[in-house]
């Protein structure tokens, strides 16, 4: 893939992520619902998967996570946002060294079990994984600082909220699957101005959204 | 769809290994969160059990945005050690929730009727609900 193409690329996927996360995650959260875990077992896996099963490319994923937590950043609204930030370029990072150990890029698994299973593993992962850091990472960059104990405390509480995020990954990872059967193609011409205009209305749409609540 | 693991047969084995033993692990985890959380009815400061209603008696309140309590660096003054500046600040919620304030971090917090704390120089991440304790270190 050429260098523009992949840059675009990325910029797409991690823009429709971030999106994801501003708009309906903060529609979530309004609703009391558990959104940390849905997002990340729904969209974030799913999106990761999608763009990793589609084009096979290393250091894709960890790219969507930098673009989607940078749109976070810029949407200060509902919840911890640099916690969320934190663990959604934590999450990319993970789902890339997660799908590196685990598969190679030779062959191909259609297998259902195998889908299911790489779902629970990889949405769990991702969703312990993203909590643990943002439970190191925010508190150093406040002037409360980071002690180990809170957080070694809160250990059985993350695991068991991983396994909502686990459960919902099992189905995404072969829904995702099924729906790459439907081949959508984008000509080559068409490629950029595309992908580059869908990235543009996500985020005209996360600062519309925060302009919006913060009633400017 | 994905891409097999290398080593075919073990790696086809290990990952729904590995699967159920994140299913089993976050059961259990679970079950024993469900077990060790408590209700919220009473406080712990510094090793002394009060009501809510108590504290919100004895301390002054403040106002951080939309939500209104009592001062928490107040409160810990008139419950706490001699030379609070001197200490940390363990806050833990019903949950098992935890976080460690310092004293400059009390000074712009509030705990609210609900019981939960804010700071205003903290991150969303630091508002424990359900307060139960007080730790000073």
């Amino acid at each position: 893939m050429e260098r523009s193409k992949l840059i675009a690329t990325i910029l797409v996927f991690g823009s429709l992520w971030g999106l994801a996360e501003c708009i309906i995650g903060g529609f979530l959260r309004d609703v009391n619902l558990p959104a940390g875990a849905i997002m990340t077992g729904f969209f974030a896996v799913g999106l990761l998967s999608l763009s990793r099963i589609m084009f096979n490319i290393r250091g894709m994923q960890l790219g969507m996570g930098l673009v989607a937590g940078t749109l976070r950043l810029v949407n200060p609204i509902g919840g911890c946002f640099i916690c969320s930030a934190i663990a959604i370029m934590a999450e990319g990072l993970l789902f890339e060294l997660i799908y590196t150990t685990l598969y190679s890029d030779k062959n191909q698994i259609k297998n259902l079990t195998q889908l299911t299973s790489f779902g629970i593993v990889s949405a769990y992962s991702l969703y312990v994984g993203g909590y643990i850091i943002t439970q190191i990472l925010t508190p150093l960059f406040s002037s409360a600082g980071f002690y180990l104990t809170n957080l070694l405390v809160f250990i059985p509480q993350i695991l068991a909220s991983g396994l909502l995020a686990g459960l919902l990954g099992a189905a995404t990872i072969p829904l995702i699957c099924k729906s790459i059967t439907l081949n959508i193609h984008i000509a080559d011409r068409q490629y950029l101005p595309t992908t580059l205009t869908i990235s543009l209305i996500c985020w005209v749409l996360v600062i519309a959204n925060t302009l919006f609540i913060i009633g400017v | 769809m994905i891409s097999r693991p290398d080593d075919t047969m073990g790696k086809e084995r290990i990952i729904p290994l590995l699967a159920l033993t994140f299913l089993l692990l976050s059961s259990e985890a679970t079950l024993y969160v469900y077990a060790t959380t408590t209700n919220a009815t009473t406080i712990t400061i510094n090793a002394q059990t009060y009501t809510y209603d108590q504290i919100f008696t004895l301390a002054e309140p403040r106002t951080i945005d939309d939500f209104q309590g009592i001062a928490l660096d107040d409160l810990i003054k008139k419950t706490g050690p001699i030379n609070p500046e001197t200490y940390t600040y363990t806050i833990n919620g019903a949950d098992g929730y935890q976080k460690t304030v310092k004293w400059e971090n009390l000074q712009q917090g509030l705990l609210t009727i609900e019981g939960q704390v804010i700071f205003a120089d903290l991150p969303k991440a630091f508002r424990v609900r359900d307060v139960i304790q007080i730790e000073v270190k």
